[in-house]
């Protein structure tokens, strides 16, 4: 059926338009309203029973008056049918509502799941998938299935239970003839399922093209830079075309079934009405039919075939929705990767007793970026970690947030494995100031309590006293209320990571651990006030610091040298600097060099961006 | 009415698919109204014959179904065709539209990918172009079809009964009149959804893109507090929304059974007082009947219409940005490689990146650029790809401006090994060979070893054959650079810009890589961008940028022995390259 290299069907969406699998879970969301639910279905009964009403009234206005030539009844048929009017525009409204009302819930329900999912997964996750792409699953994918609950469930439920009433009301006025009619329905049935099953490997064919072309198309357009570069817009176009002429001929397959589906509902349509006018007709003639009843017939037959046509239509609409159903649910399978134990414990208090106990890691099967790492750090003590980029400086403040868990050995805090303690108490305990500040859209004062609401907005004001973040932050037009950009676009990056800070002054943990490498664009000002704060931040407090000012590592308690993962000195900086090790070698080195004055702040290595905590 | 405009460019090729397609769905809708009115001879004649005239004989009515089923034949042909056509045509206006998005996406130049954002660029390209194809599709068909049977329903209503065919038709202004009263209000309910999704829609990409900050604060449940109630907006303005659209569909019946109601009453007293049939009758609401279904989804393909037109412009605002990268048509023979900027400034953001840099480079030298981040030195091998075009000043190739250059030979004449490496889920052979087809496996192998990429075949499974990305192998950072330098050295341009490219390679494997590429690069003119010093040593020349200035320049020894900030850098280099430790300058004490 494919032959083209390009497509490969493996990890493919089934392109089912009903997998039963997907259709439960479904449900499963429908199931708290579950009575809405079931009110709207007893309406759609009571509508579909109100359909039948229009032609059988016509009957009756044919049968017993028009075709006597009498009016006197018509008037009171003519209030009936007012009367069915307007009861089924009220039941249709109210079902509309209801059902509208349901799947927008449902959608909301199943945002609110997403998210709360989204939150449990560990960060290895999100270094898998980009932004963007999550982002859809909340937004767009949610809102295709809400056409599926809304639109096309109930819609077909809709002209099934139709199709039945108008069948039972025939049923009733004529068996006869009704039987006449329902021969037909075999084949048709028939014939809908053979077309449901001739479409299906077009579809499928036509979503696992549409999959590639969108795999193409995005790293096209992130990787624009390199193509342009090696001149290969002609080739990948060449490349992209062809997928595209792939899609185009799937389509066209598909199409084709499409195409033919209404002309044959339209003949099935004509043979039932040929029919009804020979045999009726006869039985007309014969006087065992009235008129009445054989225009009714005629207009059922409409009302039957009409909803088997939607469907056609209503085909695409499933098509996508299930597609987006299995995108939501492959994020809600993910299993967080970090998990708390079942006995996990809680963790009220801390002193700050950090223990590396030969912590081997690695983000990439085998490749190790920390080797047999061991160290401790006493409550109080304030640490440097020094090392070249790669040495897993970065990694180690990770490992101690758990982040990501270690492979082999264990990380202790007091004493207790970090696996053994709840994550969230864990993190609470401990402060990070991240290389890169985030900051989100909100206040300055929510972006320091991170809409916590244990810290107040005094703490918060505090909190940036402390770290002399109050400063820029009253220059600013509304103070500790303005409103900050997307990222903080409205800072500089100086002023991310004064505020950065004052989160950690108002958390007020036990723990600090501290990310400063250098970054270009600080001013000597602020660079000076950063250190100040880093230093009041971390006072009395465990601290990891990483940090690239010979300054700020001088100030701390001990130094610990790592490469490649490796501990490979320990101690005080006069210690070191006796011992005669590396980082003695290197700083005579620079000690020697010494006598140029200023300086512009120092060329860093960019650190593939896993490797930020 | 631009879109308008673009949506007839595209369908334009197509313009007699369409045209037969129309001319499909007009005999169609004609046909359609010819059952009821054969239905309606064959009533009265039925009546007839059951009130003691002489009713039709068997094979009167037979031939009645006859007509009806030859006419459902043809109207069936006719549907089948007008559905091949528009809707065929409409996927291969998809096709066009797709593939002219992808070929402009390529001519775009790198200010509009950092403006634009890739999914938003994405969803335009697969969800809006889908309600584009949908408009020029089954949209069309609906509402030509719909709009034809209103016209010919009235027209054959008329020749019934014309004070009937009046009363049918006459909930038309009042419905319309309702629509238009309640537009805006629903416009401006669905605007508030609109808005409300952006919110969801930003939340989401701030909690996922500071996922580090949330998980390291604990603050997942305020999170979702925070989403949560934004949730809840959503779903309350959703329904405000909903509370009037639902309303639409009923209010179609309801005007289509009061038309029914009027023609009961009206029609009624016509037949029993004799000024119409009863065969007309029964044919009169024959075609209300038909009318009901195409007006009841008129209501749809108004929102499909609506949706397909906002979603037009927002590929119009794609395939409307005008490249600001073009090449020009001056041909050189063969490229030696004198390079020389003159005078260019370039800024970014407002802020100056480049300024009045001037540079020459003779073919066959090496240039080592070193500075701080941020002094410029990328900026200045994304100028030399003319990935960007300097704001003032030229660069020059052999002498001519590179934007006299055809754009094809300025890139093929620099092979770049980017900062960022980026790959394709490709084989690492077709990663390797990216700018060059078919190459030699001769050349394949100086590439890979030259690159140190050969060291690394063990531990890939097939070799040179590995798919590597998304759908494959996920290689280490310095894998993926020496990937990225074995893509530029086989590609033998006559410029080699080395951006930092040593970055994720170990020290040892770096000498080894330089050691190697030496003969490479002899001939070449080479550009080297470097954080050790170790990698620059050995430049002919090193041009030190600061502030997107040159504040120095000369050999190795040349600037150690000047003392200034280029030795002051080397020096640091080795404590920061050791130990990530910095130094102040004003600290002089241990």
């Amino acid at each position: 059926m494919i032959d083209d290299p390009d497509l490969d069907l493996d990890h493919q969406v089934s392109g089912k338009v009903y997998d039963t699998v997907v259709i439960r879970r479904l449900l499963g969301f429908l199931r708290p309203y579950g009575w809405l639910v079931a009110g709207s279905t007893v309406l759609l009964f009571v509508l579909a029973a109100l359909e039948v009403a229009g032609p059988l009234i016509l009957k009756e206005a044919i049968d017993g008056q028009v075709a006597k030539e009498k009016t006197d009844g018509l008037a009171g048929l003519t209030i009936l049918f007012l009367a069915v009017l307007l009861v089924s525009f009220g039941l249709r409204y109210v079902q509309s509502v209801l059902m509208a009302y349901v799947g927008q819930r449902v959608m909301t329900d199943l945002r609110m799941v997403l998210f709360r999912h989204l939150q449990t997964l560990s960060v290895s996750f999100f270094d898998r998938n980009p932004v963007g792409r999550l982002v859809t699953r909340l937004t767009n994918d949610v809102a295709t299935l809400e056409q599926l609950i809304s639109q096309g469930v109930v819609q077909i439920l809709a002209n099934l239970l139709t199709v039945v009433a108008v069948t039972v009301a025939m049923l009733i006025l004529d068996w006869k003839l009704a039987l006449v009619l329902l021969v037909f329905l075999p084949p048709l049935i028939w014939a809908v399922r053979w077309f449901a099953f001739a479409q299906r490997d077009g579809y499928r064919e036509q979503r696992a093209w549409l999959s590639r072309i969108n795999a193409d198309l995005n790293e096209n357009i992130t990787g624009m830079a390199v193509v342009q570069l090696f001149n290969r817009e002609e080739e990948n176009l060449r490349r992209f075309d062809r997928r595209n002429q792939g899609l185009l001929r799937s389509n066209l397959t598909v199409l084709r079934w499409y195409a033919i589906f209404e002309p044959t509902v339209v003949i099935f349509s004509a043979v039932t009405t040929a029919a009804i006018l020979l045999y009726g007709g006869d039985r007309v003639l014969s006087g065992a039919l009235s008129i009445g009843t054989l225009v009714a017939f005629t207009q059922f037959m409409q009302r039957f075939y009409w909803p088997i046509r939607d469907l056609s239509d209503r085909y695409t609409t499933l098509q996508s929705a299930m597609a987006s159903s299995e995108r939501i649910f492959e994020v809600l399978d993910e299993q967080p990767e970090v998990r708390d134990a079942l006995d996990a414990q809680p963790l009220p208090r801390v002193r700050g007793r950090i223990e590396f106990d030969h912590v081997w890691f690695a983000y990439d099967e085998g490749n190790w970026v920390l080797r047999d790492l061991s160290f401790v750090i006493e409550p109080g003590e304030r640490v440097a970690i020094v090392g070249s980029t790669g040495a897993g400086k970065s990694t180690i403040i990770g490992l101690l947030s758990r982040l990501y868990d270690v492979q082999r050995g264990a990380i202790r805090v007091d004493g207790v494995d970090i696996r053994q303690l709840v994550q969230r108490d864990l993190r609470r305990h401990i402060g990070v100031v991240l290389q890169d500040a985030f900051l989100f859209t909100g206040t300055v004062t929510e972006n320091i309590t991170m809409r916590d609401p244990s810290i107040s907005d005094r703490d918060a004001q505090e909190a940036a006293v402390l770290v002399g973040a109050d400063q820029f932050i009253s220059a600013l037009p509304g103070g500790f209320s303005s409103h900050l950009a997307e990222r903080g676009a409205n800072l500089s990056t100086g002023q991310k990571q004064l505020l950065a800070l004052a989160r950690v002054a108002a958390f007020n943990p036990e723990i600090v651990l501290v990310m400063d490498e250098a970054t270009a664009s600080i001013d000597p000002e602020t660079e000076a006030l950063l250190q100040a704060s880093i230093r009041r931040v971390t006072m009395g407090r465990t601290a990891i610091l990483i940090a690239h000012r010979l300054n700020t590592i001088r100030s701390v308690d001990r130094i610990l040298v790592l490469q490649h993962g490796e501990l490979l000195e320990s101690g005080s900086q006069a210690e070191l600097l006796a011992a005669g090790g590396m980082y003695a070698s290197l700083f005579k080195l620079q000690y020697k060099g010494q006598a140029v004055p200023d300086a512009g702040p120092s060329e860093r290595h960019r650190l593939p961006a896993r490797e930020f905590v | 009415m631009v879109p308008l405009r673009l949506a007839w460019l595209f369908t334009k090729p197509y313009w007699r698919h369409y045209a037969v397609g129309f001319l499909a769905i007009l005999g169609a809708s004609f046909l359609v109204m010819f059952p009821p009115l054969i239905l309606g001879r064959a009533i009265d004649e039925l009546r007839d014959g059951a009130s003691g005239g002489e009713g039709p004989s068997t094979g009167r009515l037979l031939s009645f179904g006859a007509v009806i089923l030859v006419l459902a034949a043809f109207e069936g042909f006719l549907r089948f065709g007008s559905r091949l056509l528009v809707s065929g045509t409409s996927r291969r206006v998809e096709y066009d539209i797709r593939l002219a998005l992808a070929a402009h996406l390529m001519k775009l130049d790198q200010a509009f990918f950092l403006r634009s954002q890739t999914g938003d660029l994405m969803a335009r390209c697969t969800n809006d172009l889908q309600m584009v194809r949908d408009v020029v599709g089954p949209t069309l068909i609906d509402l030509l079809r719909t709009t034809l049977m209103l016209i010919f329903g009235f027209i054959f209503l008329l020749t019934i009964n014309v004070r009937l065919a009046l009363f049918a038709y006459a909930y038309f202004p009042i419905v319309a009149v309702a629509i238009a009263a309640c537009s805006t209000v629903v416009e401006a309910r669905y605007r508030a959804v609109q808005d409300q999704f952006g919110v969801l829609a930003t939340h989401v990409q701030e909690n996922v893109s500071g996922v580090r900050t949330v998980k390291a604060y604990a603050q997942e449940d305020t999170e979702v507090g925070t989403f949560e109630r934004a949730n809840g907006e959503m779903l309350r303005r959703s329904m405000a929304w909903t509370y009037w659209t639902s309303a639409l569909w009923p209010l179609m019946i309801v005007g289509t059974g009061a038309s029914s109601l009027l023609v009961l009453w009206f029609g009624g007293h016509d037949v029993a007082a004799g000024r119409m049939t009863l065969g007309e009758f029964v044919q009169f609401n024959a075609y209300l009947v038909l009318l009901a279904n195409p007006l009841t989804s008129l209501g749809w393909t108004a929102t499909a219409l609506q949706a397909g037109v906002a979603s037009l412009r927002r590929i119009v605002e794609v395939l409307g940005t005008t490249p600001t990268i073009e090449g020009g048509v001056t041909p050189i023979e063969a490229v030696r490689g004198d390079l020389s900027f003159r005078d260019v400034s370039f800024s970014y953001g407002g802020k100056p990146v480049l300024d009045h840099f001037s540079l020459d480079v003779p073919a066959g030298s090496v240039v080592a650029l070193v500075g701080v981040t941020g002094s410029g030195k990328s900026t200045v091998v994304n100028l030399l790809g003319r990935l960007w075009d300097p704001e003032a000043g030229s660069i020059h190739l052999d002498g001519h401006d590179l934007r006299e250059l055809p754009l094809d030979l300025v890139r093929a004449s620099v092979g770049v090994v980017p900062q960022e490496t980026f790959l394709f889920s490709d084989s690492l052979r077709e990663n390797i060979a990216y700018g060059r087809a078919a190459p030699s496996v001769a050349e394949m192998q100086f590439a890979v070893e030259t690159s140190q990429l050969s060291n690394d075949f063990p531990q890939l499974t097939f070799g040179l054959e590995t798919i590597i990305g998304e759908r494959g192998v996920t290689l280490s950072g310095g894998q993926k650079q020496r990937t990225a330098i074995a893509r530029a050295i086989i590609k033998a341009p006559p410029i080699l810009v080395l951006d930092d490219a040593l970055s994720h390679v170990d020290t040892r494997t770096e000498e080894e890589i330089l050691r190697r590429l030496r003969g490479f690069m002899a001939g070449r003119t080479t550009l080297l961008i470097a954080h050790r010093t170790s990698t620059v040593a050995a430049a002919d020349r090193i041009v030190v940028l600061e502030r997107g200035r040159i504040v120095e320049s000369g050999s190795h020894d040349e600037l150690l022995s000047l003392g200034e900030v280029y030795a002051r850098f080397y020096r640091r280099q080795l404590l920061v390259e050791q130990l990530g430790v910095d130094v102040e300058d004003e600290e002089v004490t241990p």
